[in-house]
C-alpha cells in the first residue's frame, strides 16, 4: 500500500476518459427505401450527380465510410478496398479500411471502433457472419448503415453486395466438369482443395463438388485436402499423390492453393497437358498460367474491383436517401483460355 | 538433567553407500548442543532424519522418552522439533508477518485471521527482543541476520521444544552473530533445546555446552565442551592433528600490479585508494554493508564505477570482466553456485571456461585434447575430488566446487586474484588446502586481494589488511602479528 | 527405460511411423519418405536458428516473418532482372541483418527477447504487406531457383541436402568450436559466463544474426518451392518452428538442447501431416489427431523430469 496515490491517479484518469465528450454518433435516420423484389445489378447502383452531392453533404466533415476487409494479404481481398478507395477519392468521400487478418473476432472490435469514431456506413466482408451479428445489429441501431460484400444476410439496414460462394464454387465445378467431359471422356480422379475453418468457403467447396458431379457424373472425387495457401496446397497434394497417384484433376477454392498444387503435380511428373487444375479468384498469376496452358485451365473472376466500386456507389445511394436494391449480385465470370485476350 | 533426544544406532545408506553408521548419542534438555564434522561426515543426513525428511534404515529415536518416528516434516513439527536450514526457506516477496505464520496461519471460518496472526507475531518477536522488525515489510528488505531471526521466530510460533539449526552464522557478519547469540540465549532461557550445527569452532566454544563429533558417518565423541580443546576437536573431525591452521607467512612483495585511485561507486563505497603488489596478500575486511564486496566486484569490472581509476597491470580504459580477464585478473565470486560455476557443465569445461579462446585453433575448433590436459593438470594440482572430468559440476561437494572455480583462474594463468569470501561454507580440511594454495600462489608472484569477513582468516593469511566501514577505508594494518580484536574494533567503529 | 525418459518423443515418433507403415501401404515407400523429408526441410532449417537463440536463454518469434521478407527480397530482385545468385545472397543477407538488429535490440536496449521479436514480427509483417499490397510476386525469373526445391544432386533432392548439410555444419559448430562452447555457457549460467570473461552480448547477437540468416535461407527455399513469394508465406511456419524446438527438448531457459533432436522433431512434425493425409482423415480430424500426438509426445518427454 506504499504507492496508494498511484492507484488514485489511475482511477481518476480512467474516469476522466470515460466521461469525456462523446464522439458524435449519427442520429438514427429513417430506414432507406430498398426494394427487395429482385436482385439488383451493378448498374442499379450507379448514382447521379445530385445523389453524390447529397451523400457528401450527409457525411459532412466528420463522417466517413468504414470498410472491414477480411484481409489485405490476398489479391481478391486487397483489391476490393483499393478499388473502393480509388472511386471514393474521385467522388470526394472519406474511407477508412480495417484489416481483419482473416480473424473473425477482430471484426467485432473493428465495427465498434468505426462506430465510435463516427462512421456513417460500414461495409463488411464477414469472415463468420454469426460472430459479428450482434455487433452489426448494435451499429445499425445507432443509425450506421451496414453493407456487406462477399456475403449478404448481415446488411440489416443496408445493401448486400453478394458474390455467392455457391456461384463461385459451381462455376469452378462447371469449368472442371466441362473439361473432364471434353478431354477425358467424362472420367477423372479429382482432388478438391478446401479450407474448412471458414464457413463461406465450406459452402464454396460443397458447390464445387455438387456442380462438378452434375456436369461430369462419372468423375471420381477421391478427397478434400487442406488448401488456401500455396504451402498448404503443395504439401497436401504432395501427400495426396502418395496415396492416390492417379489424381489428374485438382479444383481449389482459391488460386493460391492451386498454385501450390501445381508445384506438387510438377514434382510428381504429371503431364501438364493432361492434368487439369481449376481455381477461383482470377489472380493475375492464374490468368498468366491459363494463357500458358500448363496445368492451370480455369479460374473464376470474382470482380473484386467492380465490387469495390459497387460498395461506394451503394453507400452514396444510402446516404442520399435514394431507393436502391437491397441485394445486388456481383457477376461471376468463368475464365478459361478462350476468354482471355 | 534428562535427555530430550536420544539416538540409538541410527543408520542410513544411499544406494548401498553408508552415510550414517550406528550413530548413538543423546542431547540434554535445555542445552545448546553442537554437532560438528567435516562435509560428508553425515551431519546433513542426520538432520534430515531428525526433521522427518528422510527415514532411517535402522535404529531408534526417542524424544522425551517416547519413541519418535516422524514420517514427514509436518509430523516432526507437530512433535515439537523444528529445523532451520541454511537457506532459511522463507519467502522473500511476502511480508515478514506472512512468513512468520506460514504453515500455521490462524483461521476463522476458513479465512486467515489477520488480527490473531499479528498478535501472535508481535508476541514472539518481543520474546526474542526483536520487535523492532516491521511486520509489514517485505522479507527481502531485511538483512540476512534479521531474516534468520524471523526463521527462528517462525519455529518458536510452532511451539517447538527443540530447534535444529544448520550453519546459522555462515553468512552473517559479526554484529549479526552477536544478535543471534542473544536470541539463542533467550530461547534457551525459555526452555528450548538447541542442536547447533556449525563449522565455526570459536563460536561453539563460546555458546555450546556439549558437542558431538561425526566422522565418515560414525559417531566419534560426545562430550562437554569444558572437557576438550579445539585442537582435539579438529583432530577428532579430521582423524589427524592439525598443527597450525594457517601456513607460515612470508614477505615477498614485488612491483605494483594494481593501483586504485579515489574509486567511488554510487551507493556502495567512496574514495578508495590503495595499491597491490605482486606476491602480496592484501585483505579487505569489514562488516556487512561496509562496501568491501562491491569494491571487489568493481575491481573486476562487475560493479559500476562512478568516479576514480582502476589499473591492473598495463590495462587502460574502462573495465569489464572480459577486459579484466584479458589483463590476467580473476574473480572468485561469493555465490559459488550462481555466479561462479556452470553447474550443468562438465568439471573440465568449468576449469577451461576462461581459457577457451586460447584453446581455439583454425576455424574456431577447440583443441579437445589440450582442453582435457589443462583440466587434468588442475585437478591433480588442486586435488579436486570428482568422479570424472566429464561429471557435471553439480555433483561436487562445496569444497571441490570452490577448488574448481579457483582452478579456472589458475588455468588462465591469472596473475591477480580477487577472492570474495573464498572459504564460506567449506569444511576445515578443504579450508586448509585453500589457505595453503593462497600462500603458494603469493609465493610464486600472484597478487591476491582477499575480501573476507572471517577475521581469523584475514589475520592469519594477509600481510596487509584494509578495514572498511560504511563504504570508506577506516583503517589499515600492516604490522605483524595482526590482532583479530583490533580488526573488529576498526570494523565496528568502536 | 532410461532412453524413454531421455528422448520420449522419439519413441512416440517411432511408434507413429510403425503404425503408419502397418496401416497404409504407402508410408514406407522411398518416394513418400523423400516427400516427408522434403516437407520438413524448411522448418528444419529455420529451427536450427531458433535453437541457437534459445540456447542463449532467449527466444525469437520473428523468424517466420524474416522468412517472408527474405523470400520477398530475393524474389523481387530476380523479377527486376538480378541474376539468381546475388539475389539469393542478398535475401539471405537481409535475413541475417534483421537478425542482427534483433540481437542489438535485445542486448543493448535490453528489451525482453520475446517482446522485442514480437514487435519485430509485427513490423516486418506490416512492411511486407505494404510492399506487396497483397499481391503475389511471381514470374518466369523465379524458375532459375527451381533447383533449390526440385533439383536433384546425387539422387537426393536439394532441399534435403541443404537441410542435412546445415545440420552437420551446425552440429560441428555447437560441439567442437569455441563459439558453440560459449553459446552453451551463456545459456547455462549467464552471470558465471560473464564473470569468466565471456563476451555475453556479442555471443547472443551472433546467435540472433545466425538465426535470421537461416530464416533467410528458409525464405529463399520457400520462394523456390512455391515459385512465388507473398508477404504472408512465412506465417504458417511460426507455430511449427516453435513446436519443433520445444518437442526436441531445447530448454526455454537456455544452455540445454541437442541439435539432432531438433532434426528428428522437424521430421516427426512432417510425418504427422503426411500420415494424416495418407490415412484419409478429414481436415478437422487431422487437427484433432495432430494435437493429440503432440501432447502424448511432450508428456512422455516431460515424464523424465519427474522421474529425475
Amino acid at each position: 500500500m506504499k504507492y496508494w496515490w498511484i492507484r488514485i491517479i489511475c482511477c481518476a484518469v480512467v474516469l476522466a476518459s470515460c466521461t469525456g465528450p462523446a464522439t458524435s454518433v449519427p442520429t438514427p435516420r429513417p430506414l432507406p427505401a430498398l426494394w427487395t423484389d429482385r436482385l439488383g445489378t451493378s448498374q442499379d447502383l450507379v448514382p447521379t450527380e445530385a445523389e453524390i452531392a447529397a451523400a457528401k453533404a450527409t457525411l459532412g466533415t466528420k463522417g466517413f465510410i468504414g470498410i472491414v476487409a477480411c484481409n489485405l494479404s490476398s489479391e481478391y481481398h486487397a483489391t476490393v478496398p483499393k478499388a473502393a478507395q480509388l472511386l471514393a477519392d474521385k467522388l470526394g468521400l472519406r474511407i477508412e479500411v480495417f484489416d481483419s487478418e482473416t480473424k473473425a473476432d477482430r471484426q467485432i472490435a473493428a465495427i465498434e471502433n468505426f462506430v465510435s469514431k463516427g462512421a456513417q456506413a460500414i461495409a463488411i466482408c464477414a469472415i463468420d457472419p454469426k460472430v459479428v451479428e450482434k455487433a452489426v445489429q448494435q451499429a445499425a441501431a445507432q443509425g450506421v448503415y451496414i453493407l456487406q460484400y462477399a456475403g449478404r444476410d448481415l446488411a440489416v439496414n443496408g445493401i448486400g453486395i453478394s458474390i455467392e460462394d455457391a456461384d463461385l464454387g459451381c462455376a469452378a465445378g462447371d469449368i472442371a466438369g466441362e473439361l473432364i467431359v471434353k478431354e477425358k471422356g467424362g472420367r477423372a480422379t479429382v482432388a478438391l482443395l478446401d479450407y474448412p475453418s471458414l464457413p463461406n468457403v465450406v459452402e464454396r467447396a460443397n458447390q464445387i463438388e455438387a456442380c462438378l458431379k452434375q456436369t461430369a457424373p462419372d468423375a471420381k472425387i477421391v478427397g478434400r485436402y487442406l488448401g488456401g495457401t500455396p504451402e498448404n496446397g503443395l504439401a497436401s497434394l504432395a501427400n495426396a499423390l502418395q496415396a492416390q497417384p492417379d489424381i489428374d484433376v485438382v479444383v481449389s477454392i482459391n488460386d493460391a492453393g492451386a498454385f501450390g498444387a501445381i508445384k506438387a503435380l510438377e514434382a510428381a511428373g504429371k503431364d501438364p497437358q493432361k492434368t487439369i487444375v481449376v481455381g477461383i479468384d482470377a489472380d493475375a498469376q492464374a490468368k498468366d498460367l491459363i494463357k500458358q496452358g500448363k496445368f492451370y485451365r480455369g479460374t473464376v473472376d470474382t470482380s473484386p474491383a467492380l465490387t469495390g466500386e459497387m460498395v461506394v456507389n451503394a453507400v452514396v445511394k444510402l446516404l442520399a436517401g435514394s431507393s436502391a436494391p437491397k441485394n445486388v449480385r456481383v457477376p461471376v465470370t468463368k475464365i478459361t483460355k478462350d476468354s482471355l485476350p | 538433567m534428562a535427555a530430550l533426544l536420544q539416538l540409538d544406532r541410527i543408520s542410513r545408506a544411499f544406494s548401498g553407500v553408508p552415510a550414517l553408521r550406528e550413530v548413538s548419542f543423546s542431547v540434554e534438555a535445555g542445552a545448546l548442543h553442537a554437532l560438528i564434522g567435516e562435509n560428508g561426515a553425515g551431519k546433513s543426513t542426520l538432520i534430515k532424519i531428525l526433521s522427518g525428511a528422510l527415514p532411517a534404515d535402522s535404529g531408534t529415536l526417542r524424544l522425551d522418552g517416547q519413541p519418535y518416528q516422524p514420517r514427514d516434516p509436518r509430523q516432526a513439527l507437530r512433535s515439537g522439533l523444528a529445523t532451520i536450514y541454511q537457506e532459511l526457506n522463507l519467502l522473500p516477496s511476502r511480508s515478514v508477518l506472512a512468513n512468520l505464520v506460514l504453515g500455521h496461519e490462524p483461521t476463522r471460518r476458513g479465512l486467515i485471521d489477520g488480527k490473531q496472526a499479528r498478535i501472535a507475531a508481535q508476541r514472539v518477536l518481543q520474546q526474542l527482543q526483536a520487535d523492532t522488525i516491521p511486520l509489514d515489510a517485505p522479507l527481502h528488505e531485511l538483512a540476512l541476520g534479521q531474516r534468520q531471526i524471523i526463521a527462528i521466530a517462525r519455529a518458536l510460533l510452532s511451539d517447538c521444544r527443540m530447534l535444529i539449526m544448520d550453519e546459522p552464522t555462515a553468512a552473517l557478519n559479526s554484529a549479526e552473530v552477536e544478535a543471534l547469540f542473544k536470541v539463542l540465549a533467550t530461547l534457551q532461557a525459555g526452555g528450548v533445546t538447541l542442536l547447533y550445527v556449525s563449522h565455526r569452532l570459536d563460536e561453539i566454544f563460546r555458546i555450546a555446552a556439549a558437542v558431538t563429533v561425526l566422522r565418515d558417518g560414525q559417531h566419534v565423541r560426545t562430550t562437554a565442551l569444558s572437557d576438550i580443546t579445539p585442537d582435539n576437536l579438529i583432530a577428532d573431525m579430521l582423524g589427524r592433528s592439525l598443527t597450525g591452521v594457517f601456513p607460515p607467512r612470508e614477505q615477498h612483495a614485488g612491483e605494483v600490479v594494481l593501483s586504485v585511485e579515489h574509486l567511488s561507486s554510487a551507493r556502495a563505497f567512496e574514495e578508495v585508494s590503495f595499491q597491490l603488489r605482486a606476491g602480496e596478500v592484501l585483505a579487505i575486511t569489514g562488516l556487512a554493508g561496509s562496501g568491501k564486496t562491491e569494491l571487489g566486484q568493481a575491481l573486476f569490472g562487475a560493479w559500476p564505477i562512478a568516479r576514480g581509476q582502476v589499473r591492473w597491470f598495463d590495462q587502460h580504459g574502462s573495465l569489464s570482466p572480459a577486459q579484466a580477464v584479458a589483463a590476467g585478473v580473476g574473480l572468485l565470486p561469493e555465490d559459488r553456485q550462481n555466479e561462479s560455476l556452470l553447474l550443468d557443465a562438465a568439471v573440465q569445461r568449468n576449469i577451461t571456461l576462461a581459457v577457451l579462446p586460447r584453446l581455439a585453433q583454425r576455424w574456431g575448433f577447440l583443441d579437445r585434447s589440450g582442453e582435457q590436459r589443462t583440466a587434468q593438470q588442475q585437478v591433480e594440482t588442486l586435488q579436486i575430488k570428482t568422479p570424472s572430468l566429464d561429471s557435471p559440476a553439480r555433483v561436487l561437494s562445496g569444497g571441490n566446487q570452490q577448488k574448481t572455480a579457483l582452478a579456472k583462474w589458475l588455468a588462465a594463468g591469472a596473475r591477480g586474484l580477487i577472492l570474495l569470501e573464498p572459504t564460506q561454507g567449506i569444511d576445515v580440511g578443504v579450508k586448509f588446502e585453500i589457505y595453503t594454495l593462497i600462500a603458494q600462489l603469493a609465493r610464486s608472484g600472484t597478487a591476491i586481494l582477499l575480501i573476507s569477513s572471517e577475521l581469523s582468516e584475514v589475520a592469519g593469511l594477509a600481510q596487509r589488511v584494509i578495514v572498511m566501514r560504511g563504504g570508506k577505508i577506516a583503517a589499515e594494518f600492516a604490522d605483524q602479528p595482526i590482532e583479530v580484536g583490533a580488526l573488529l574494533r576498526a570494523a565496528a567503529g568502536v | 527405460m532410461d532412453f524413454v525418459g531421455e528422448n520420449g518423443f522419439i519413441v512416440i515418433f517411432i511408434l507413429w511411423c510403425l503404425f503408419l507403415a502397418l496401416t497404409t501401404d504407402k508410408f514406407l515407400t522411398p518416394r513418400n519418405i523423400l516427400t516427408v523429408l522434403q516437407q520438413s526441410a524448411i522448418v528444419g532449417i529455420v529451427a536450427i536458428g531458433e535453437m541457437l537463440v534459445m540456447l542463449t536463454g532467449a527466444m525469437d518469434v520473428s523468424l517466420a516473418a524474416i522468412l517472408s521478407v527474405a523470400g520477398l527480397i530475393a524474389a523481387s530482385l530476380m523479377i527486376t532482372g538480378l541474376p539468381p545468385l546475388p539475389a539469393v545472397v542478398i535475401g539471405v543477407g537481409a535475413g541475417g541483418t534483421i537478425g542482427l538488429v534483433n540481437g542489438l535490440i535485445v542486448t543493448k536496449i535490453k528489451i525482453n527477447a520475446i517482446i522485442a521479436t514480437l514487435g519485430m514480427l509485427s513490423i516486418l509483417g506490416g512492411l511486407a504487406l505494404m510492399y506487396t499490397q497483397g499481391q503475389t510476386i511471381y514470374g518466369p525469373a523465379l524458375d532459375s531457383i527451381d533447383f533449390l526445391s526440385s533439383g536433384v544432386l546425387l539422387g537426393v533432392r536439394v532441399p534435403i541436402i541443404v537441410m542435412f548439410g546445415l545440420y552437420v555444419i551446425f552440429y560441428v559448430v555447437l560441439s567442437r568450436t569455441l563459439f558453440g562452447a560459449q553459446l552453451y555457457a551463456v545459456g547455462s549460467n549467464e552471470k558465471a559466463a560473464w564473470l569468466s570473461g565471456l563476451r555475453v552480448d556479442r555471443i547472443r547477437i551472433m546467435a540472433f544474426a545466425l538465426a535470421g540468416m537461416l530464416a533467410g535461407v528458409g525464405g529463399v527455399m520457400q520462394a523456390a518451392r512455391q515459385g512465388s513469394a507473398t508477404a504472408i508465406m512465412g506465417d504458417e511456419f511460426l507455430f511449427p518452428i516453435l513446436t519443433t524446438v520445444v518437442l526436441a527438448g531445447v530448454s526455454l531457459s537456455g544452455g540445454k538442447g541437442r541439435l539432432w533432436n531438433v532434426l528428428i522433431a522437424a521430421i516427426f512434425l512432417a510425418t504427422i501431416t503426411n500420415g494424416m493425409v495418407l490415412l484419409g482423415l478429414s481436415v478437422n480430424a487431422q487437427r484433432v489427431a495432430s494435437g493429440a500426438i503432440l501432447i502424448v509426445a511432450l508428456s512422455l518427454d516431460r515424464l523424465r523430469q519427474r522421474v529425475r
